[in-house]
């Protein structure tokens, strides 16, 4: 017993001592960067500056932190490794590239053709950009992923040493340099001590000359570097200095800014690089960790950063898509087996999903401090998570029925599979603009339409298991799943109709209309209309039970146009942003509906026949 | 009581009372409406908002069809007629009742607003100020004789083809959207350029006979004359009971994008004697009577000179449509309720 114990330790103590002697990335990726307008971890930079440069989240099996630092400490290693995603051959072409196995290719592969890429996509810049083939916004695509890739790479280029900042002795002592070799860096520290002695006028003396020297190559190089900002077509920056208003700075920016003091961070960062080139583990562990403390220091966002890099971790709603997945699973077992083991399975899946699903939507609404809905993205894990709500309701209400597990699981699982796509597009934490900026109208309008669509969707799922039901079951209870489709419904009518004009009032309090009939607008109104439509008909005795589950489950149809496929039209007020794998998407669900509806025609009257 | 009862039912049995009451014909106008939204939606695609309210929302007609104006008229007779002869008065539907006077009263408030309400704007540069609101969409052609000082006004709407504007000046052609262009050898002439999807851009021009120079185009020229007469083409204006100036337009950028986070101007509104500074903000408008002014659009000229637009909306109606939500969803939400206290008590049963 003994032996184990200690057996237990060595092997902790061997375990630690290995992470001793490796690079601590984790911490790392703690460090905090501004970026599109908002603070976040470098563990969530990293992954989405790869993910667009790439497509995935690793290069290889290198996470995304750890190639980020080989990128801004180490470029050029950096450089040889494979992470620009070209799908299309006709670029490999213009740029006299050989193609890969892979479609990935390293900085290095690409760098004999940028002149030539430049050109290329400064001419597709200026066809408009509803007109541009898909090899013009190739062209931009890989020119901007460069562009943002230079710049990063570039961010402590002044750290390097370089002959022309190689001084005498002399000059050594005179400036108190620790080295003859020199970076740009070591000499712009020292850049009081340099116009002290250029303020004494004796230029005549020969180490003064070689002063004289160093101080038109610092103004030199510093007014290239403000050059070649001017060529980049997007802004890309290492952000991670604090300064005031809450604004963060790249240390180019402070080195350039004329009479600004130095902050440590930019010291502390120097000293990061040396160790990481120096392959000194210890010190750079240690250095990563003083300069988190600086900067949690001098803003408040450790509790958002710490959170931030949790989610992050938990992953929640990838985990809980694959929870969703396996409850969805054992229920089909379980129904066909009529097992009530896997039945209580479906229980504990969902039960894990639904946590995770709340996890993230918490956490997000603490990262961003605003109510849950404010994007596309956010639309699908807030509609789905009250879908599942709603399911697992009905659930705990008929304890005998599989409908609400059915429900939840289901739309759990397609919904989140959904969302998932906007996961390629880069951070999913936006900042908003003007007009969406209001937490009140956020979280009063935006939540209720989007309530509102997750019950007539919900109405429409039980509506399609109505119809199912009456095709291939026998004796199905089909007045229970009428009542049922009805109810939520009812659900969703109340909130969509709420919903919609809430945004009637908000429209009037900032633009002063009530009502434009802007596109998403009558996305939102269709929605009333139809569900509105679906009662009136039922009472009007138009259409029965059969008909009744029909007219419902096309509103569903009618939910995933006013939700999303608006978007596709590109005009109005709302149209935030839509993504091609999305669109396909839209298309393949509005097709599998149709043929949906044309054998339900044609079974149910061979049926009746 | 009774005798109530008694006479809607009797009422009931005419024809024309029960249909026009009818469930049937409210299915019917949802369908049409909901057709209406989505053919309006497409339209917008290529002819922009402007048009399609006009066509598909605002008007009676497209064509032969009937459009949404004439549509929730229907509904709106369709739904008084109901709630007057067919609907049960209990406490039981007291929700769908309810919701039921909500939408009423939303009807009436979207048709106050459509025939009773104007929407206009007021662009400022910093430090200038103003009392007059300019319309976004109408037109007008003022015409000043000039040895009488007699001032005639024609909404530009009303002017067509051969549209005779004085003894000896007749209009020749009319454009919704014309420029003036320098050309080497025919001098300044006159070209339509199409209408723009974004009304708000279109500057109609005329080609008018008997006059030095026969080009006229809205706005960039105010003052083209021959001995008799001054013609002035400019977008419809309102007289506002206030003066407003502009003292500053700030425009908060999210740190480190281009992308706004917030527009603001700062006013100075000097009504009778009185002046007071306030700011108007995204979400946060200034109200004076029926006048609501909001903080609509931002921007900078060649010179970085900043300026603002604010919309200013006169509204006779502005707590109707607010009042109307709170019923009409209010009704639904009770009705909901009663519905799942009934369906649970039938489940219990």
């Amino acid at each position: 017993m003994l032996r184990l114990f200690l057996l237990a330790i060595s092997f902790f103590v061997l375990n630690i001592a290995e992470a001793k002697s490796s690079f601590d990335f984790n911490e790392f990726g703690r460090i905090a960067i501004q970026s599109e307008g908002r603070v976040k971890p470098i563990d969530t930079f990293a992954k989405y500056l790869l993910i667009r440069f790439s497509g995935k989240s690793k290069v290889n099996s290198e996470k995304a932190t750890d190639w980020f630092a080989s990128l801004i400490f180490d470029p050029e290693s950096s450089a040889n490794k494979k992470i620009f995603l070209i799908n299309n051959p006709e670029v490999l072409e213009a740029l006299n590239v050989e193609a890969d196995k892979h479609r990935r290719y390293s900085f290095k592969d690409l760098e004999p053709g940028i002149d030539k890429l430049f050109e290329l996509s400064s001419t597709a810049y200026e066809v408009p950009e509803k007109e541009r083939s898909s090899i013009e916004k190739e062209f931009i695509r890989v020119f901007t992923n460069l562009n943002s890739y230079i710049q990063l790479s570039n961010s402590l280029l002044f750290n390097f040493r370089h002959p022309d900042f190689t001084v005498s002795d002399e000059t050594k002592s005179e400036l108190g340099l620790e080295s003859n070799f020199n970076s740009l860096f070591t000499v712009i520290t020292k850049a009081e001590e340099i116009s002290n002695i250029l303020e004494e006028k004796n230029l005549n003396k020969d180490s003064n000359r070689e002063i004289i020297r160093l101080a038109l190559l610092m103004y030199d190089w510093v007014e290239k570097y403000k050059e070649y900002q001017k060529f980049y077509i997007t802004k890309e920056g290492l952000n991670v200095i604090p300064v005031a208003d809450g604004r963060f700075v790249s240390p180019w920016d402070q080195l350039i800014e004329p009479g600004v003091q130095l902050s440590s961070e930019i010291f502390l960062l120097v000293k990061i690089q040396n160790a990481y080139l120096d392959n000194n583990a210890e010190l750079f562990n240690s250095l990563i960790k003083d300069y988190n403390l600086q900067v949690s220091q001098e803003t408040n966002l450790g509790f958002k950063l710490n959170l931030e890099l949790l989610y992050n971790k938990v992953n929640p709603f990838l985990n809980s898509k694959l929870f969703y997945g396996l409850a969805f699973l054992s229920l089909l077992i379980g129904i066909i087996f009529s097992n009530t083991l896997f039945r209580s399975l479906t229980w504990l899946f969902t039960g894990f999903a639904f946590l995770l699903h709340i996890f993230g939507l918490i956490s997000r609404m603490l990262i961003l401090e605003r109510a849950p809905v404010s994007n596309l993205f956010e639309t699908f894990i807030f509609v789905s998570w009250i879908i599942v709500l709603l399911g697992v309701l009905l659930a705990c209400f008929d304890k005998k029925s599989s409908l609400g597990l059915l429900l939840a699981s289901f739309s759990g699982l397609l919904l989140l599979l959904v969302s998932g796509k906007f996961a390629v597009e880069g951070d999913t934490m936006q900042v908003l603009i003007a007009v969406l900026n209001s937490n009140f109208w956020l979280s009063t309008h935006v939540i209720c339409v989007t309530i509102g669509y997750a019950g007539v969707f919900a109405a429409g799922v039980v509506a399609h298991i109505f119809l199912l039901q009456k095709l291939f079951v026998k004796n199905p209870d089909l007045k229970k799943l009428i009542g049922i489709t009805m109810g939520l419904l009812s659900f969703g009518l109340c909130f969509s109709f709420l919903g919609t004009l809430l945004g009637g009032i908000w429209a009037d309090q900032s633009w002063g209309r009530f009502w434009g009939w802007d596109p998403k607008e009558n996305g939102a109104l269709l929605i009333v209309l139809w569900t509105t439509l679906v009662f009136h008909a039922r009472m009007a005795g138009l259409v029965k039970e059969t008909g009744t589950a029909l007219l419902a489950a096309f509103g569903a149809v009618v939910v995933i146009t006013s939700w999303f496929g608006i978007n596709l039209l590109g005009v109005g007020l709302h149209s935030y942003g839509f993504t091609s794998g999305i669109a396909t998407g839209l298309y393949s669900y509005y097709l599998l509906e149709l043929i949906f509806f044309a054998s339900f025609f044609l079974l149910d009257r061979k049926k009746s026949h | 009581m009774s005798n109530i009862k008694q006479i809607r039912s009797r009422l009931l049995k005419s024809k024309l009372i029960s249909s026009l009451s009818s469930l049937k014909l409210a299915v019917f106008c949802f369908l049409v409406l909901s057709i209406l939204i989505i053919a309006g939606t497409f339209y917008q695609i290529e002819n922009g908002l402007y048009l399609a309210q006009e066509r598909f929302f605002n008007s009676w007609f497209i064509g032969p069809f009937p459009s949404a104006r004439l549509m929730m008229w229907v509904l709106f007779i369709n739904l008084s007629f109901a709630l007057a002869f067919r609907f049960n008065y209990s406490w039981k539907i007291f929700g769908l009742l309810l919701s039921h006077f909500g939408i009423m009263a939303l009807l009436i408030s979207g048709f106050l607003t459509l025939n009773f309400s104007t929407e206009s704007f007021v662009k400022l540069y910093e430090g200038e100020s103003s009392n007059i609101a300019e319309s976004y969409y109408d037109w007008e052609l003022k015409i000043k004789n000039k040895s009488t000082d007699q001032l005639e006004i024609y909404p530009i709407s009303d002017i067509k083809e051969g549209f005779k504007l004085s003894e000896d000046l007749t209009v020749k052609t009319i454009y919704k959207n014309a420029r003036l262009f320098e050309t080497p050898f025919a001098g300044t002439i006159l070209k339509n350029i199409g209408i723009d999807s974004n009304y708000e851009n279109n500057i109609p021009g005329l080609v008018i006979d008997g006059m030095d120079s026969k080009y006229l185009e809205g706005e960039t020229q105010p003052f083209i004359a021959n001995h008799k007469y001054s013609l002035f083409l400019k977008r419809k204006s309102f007289d506002l009971p206030f003066t407003i100036q502009l003292l500053d337009v700030k425009r908060d950028l999210h740190p480190g994008t281009e992308l706004a986070k917030a527009y603001a101007s700062k006013i100075s509104v000097n009504e009778d004697t009185l002046t007071r500074e306030l700011t108007i903000s995204m979400n946060k408008p200034y109200r004076n009577k029926t006048y609501t002014a909001f903080q609509a659009s931002y921007g900078e000229d060649e010179d970085a000179n900043e300026f603002t637009v604010l919309a200013i909306v006169e509204n006779i109606n502005h707590s109707l449509p607010y009042w109307a939500t709170i019923l009409a969803s209010l009704g639904l939400f009770i009705n909901f309720f009663q519905f799942l206290v009934l369906n649970l008590k039938r489940g219990e049963d």
